[in-house]
């Protein structure tokens, strides 16, 4: 017997008589399939909140991606940092999963020194109208556009980061902008036009140096690393120019003095080249003559005895010998033998040259 | 039986949710919560997490953005020390400290409160960039340059007058400087007069550089050559020097010596493309008309 016929039955007082009438037995059956309806309802209920148990529960179960990592709060008080995987916590409002991507980079610009109004560029015109031109003005008080592209991803190492990022800022991005902007006109400030546009490098690691000074200062926690840093720079187009023509005359001028340090090096080296061999000249000369002297010392020490013994007969000796390596290398040697003259031919006879399209 | 445990526990679910909603709330991390009391101030500065309440109109709770605020506006026309016209745009990033007083000040609106610290701002402005000249604004000489300075000033005088709307300002940076229009038409005939100038210096600059470096090579290549022919004389002299000894052997015959030294020089003389003319007397050559001249000498 089910609950409801129990209950049925118990409803019906004992000893009383039974309805009998057809009206009763209508209503009966009208109770029954009341009952039968409502237990049916009971079963559908019952299973949808079985279901909504299941739901409720796992709704809870998060899947955290690899580039991600997630603040866990607790009524809305912040848990901890949870790193990638597959995570459950209490479905809201007990627990909420907050997932930031880490890895992710963002961009950010730079352009209230640079657009116009309504154009995407600098626009050619005799004069800047403030609420219109961006513009940023130099440290000599002229003018220059500037539009900074920063490119970053969160310095992530505790959680901290991403939680500052997350709930430190109502607007993170806007703050970003505007500290991009500050530097921008902190650097331009700080050097001349010329400078500004020529040593860009220069420039954006002023711009970089401030961007990191200024968001340290506001929340140490925001670490951000900064990928990279793009600048466009270029004087107004009016007198564009008149720039172009001085760096062009900058550029030859650097080149006339860069062609003259090269030539000093040149001729230095060429210099201490020349003065090796001078050195090396005196060096090897000096030698030669030691050499030499030393050379003749020693004949001298050993022919003396011979020419002491018989002075022109070693005196004649010599000047034989002396005769014979002169004239095998004379070209030519004329003798006059009485009143004739004779030749002594010496040469090696020259080769006759073959004349071009001739015969030998 | 059954049947009335799961109304039971159904019912107790749906009380205890409902009593939950009733009887608590929640602040989140980037919030800050006052709870009052019939309307006057209760609990204040209410941090991150769960907290218990009576119903309204007991208690009522005013939850606010507790986040660091970035607030600009326009760009505006102000005075140097010296009188000179600058347009300056700054942005302020503040918070709230105290939730009560902000509320107090405010009712808790946000954009209500952007009104009145434009109001500071503007006022701390004027007066900040008064107190300092064009060139501690804009200058390439570092030590002249006071933005910096003029940044803190400015964020102490908006501090000052924002602490008691329960505001706690963080920062206030330049976001934009400019000059008026007039000014602009003048600073690029400025710039390009200064380019111009600028040029003819710069090939004189140029040219002098070269002619300088030239001239310095010039005369560090001569000095270099002068040094080394000063060392090559004074190797030579070092070598006579040593020769010296050996010359002292020639004293012992100078006939020989010299003797010796003729005939080394004429063979040094006639050593290559000479041409002799030679009387046949001369030796050798006299063997061919003197045989006999060669044995006499014997």
């Amino acid at each position: 017997m089910s609950d409801d016929e129990k209950q049925t039955e118990a409803a019906t007082p004992p000893g009383e008589k039974a309805p009998t009438s057809g009206i009763e037995v209508m209503d009966d059956a009208r109770t029954r399939a009341l009952t039968e309806a409502l237990q049916s309802s009971f079963k559908v209920v019952r299973v949808i909140m079985v279901i909504l148990a299941v739901a409720f529960f796992g709704s809870g179960i998060t899947k955290i991606n690899n580039n991600k990592q997630a603040l866990h709060l607790r009524f809305g008080k912040y848990k901890e940092t949870l790193q990638p995987g597959l995570v459950w916590a209490w479905p809201y409002p007990i627990d909420e999963i907050v997932q930031i991507p880490v890895n992710e980079n963002r961009t950010i610009t730079s352009d209230v020194g640079w657009r116009t109004e309504d154009e995407e560029t600098p626009q050619n015109s005799t004069s800047f109208q403030p609420t219109y031109d961006g513009y940023t003005l130099t440290g000599d008080g002229n003018t220059l556009h500037v539009k900074a592209e920063m490119n970053f991803s969160l310095d992530e190492k505790s959680g901290a980061a991403i939680k500052a990022y997350e709930f430190g800022f109502s607007d993170v991005t806007g703050f970003l902008e505007s500290v991009l902007d500050n530097a921008v006109y902190h650097a331009s400030a700080g050097r001349s036009a010329l400078d500004a546009y020529t040593l860009q490098s220069d420039l954006r690691n002023a711009i970089e140096r401030r961007v990191k000074k200024t968001i340290g200062g506001i929340d140490s926690d925001l670490r951000i690393k900064i990928n990279s840093l793009t600048l466009d720079v270029t004087v107004p187009l009016d007198v564009k120019p008149a720039f172009d023509a001085f760096l062009k005359v900058q550029q030859e001028s650097q080149q006339k003095v860069a062609t003259a340090k090269a030539d000093a090096v040149s001729a230095i080296a060429n210099a201490l080249g020349q003065a090796k061999v001078i050195e090396g000249g005196g060096q090897t000369a000096a030698n030669i003559l030691l050499t030499s002297v030393r050379a003749e010392a020693k004949a001298f020490a050993e022919q003396r005895p011979y020419y002491e013994d018989n002075p022109g007969l070693f005196e004649r000796r010599l000047v034989a010998e002396a005769m014979q390596r002169i004239l095998t290398n004379a070209v030519d040697v004329f003798y006059l033998s009485g009143r004739t003259a004779r030749i002594w031919l010496n040469r090696t006879p020259e080769k006759r040259r073959l004349k071009e399209g001739g015969a030998p | 039986m059954q049947k009335n445990y799961i109304t039971l526990t159904v019912g107790t679910l749906l009380v205890i949710i409902f009593g939950f909603m009733l009887f608590t709330f929640q602040v989140r991390e980037t919030e800050v919560a006052i709870k009052t009391r019939f309307g006057k101030a209760g609990e204040a500065n209410l941090g991150p997490g769960f907290h218990f309440r009576l119903p309204w109109p007991v208690h009522d709770v005013h939850i606010f953005d507790n986040r660091i605020q970035s607030s600009e506006w326009t760009f505006e026309e102000t005075g140097t020390k010296e009188g000179k016209p600058i347009l300056i745009k700054v942005f302020v990033t503040w918070k709230i400290s105290d939730a009560l007083k902000f509320f107090n000040s405010f009712s808790g609106d946000l954009a209500k409160a952007n009104v009145v610290l434009e109001g500071k701002v503007r006022s701390a402005q004027n007066a900040v960039i008064g107190k300092y000249a064009f060139n501690n604004l804009v200058t390439t000489n570092a030590k002249d340059l006071k933005l910096d300075a003029i940044e803190v000033d400015m964020k102490e005088r908006v501090g000052a007058d924002s602490a008691d709307n329960g505001i706690e300002i963080i920062m206030v940076g330049i976001k934009r400087l400019g000059i008026p229009e007039s000014v602009t038409s003048a600073v690029f005939e400025r710039m390009k007069a200064e380019r111009q100038a600028r040029i003819q210096e710069i090939e004189a600059e140029g040219e002098r550089q070269a002619k300088t470096i030239k001239a310095e090579a010039d005369l560090e290549a001569n000095k270099i050559l002068a040094q080394a022919r000063a060392q090559a004389i004074q190797i030579s002299g070092e070598a006579e020097a040593k020769a010296a000894k050996y010359y002292e052997v020639f004293k012992q015959n100078p006939e020989l010596a010299n003797f010796l030294f003729n005939r080394k020089a004429l063979e040094g003389l006639l050593k290559e493309n000479s041409t002799l003319i030679l009387d046949s007397n001369t030796p050798p050559f006299n063997l061919l008309t003197q045989p006999s001249t060669g044995k006499a000498a014997e």
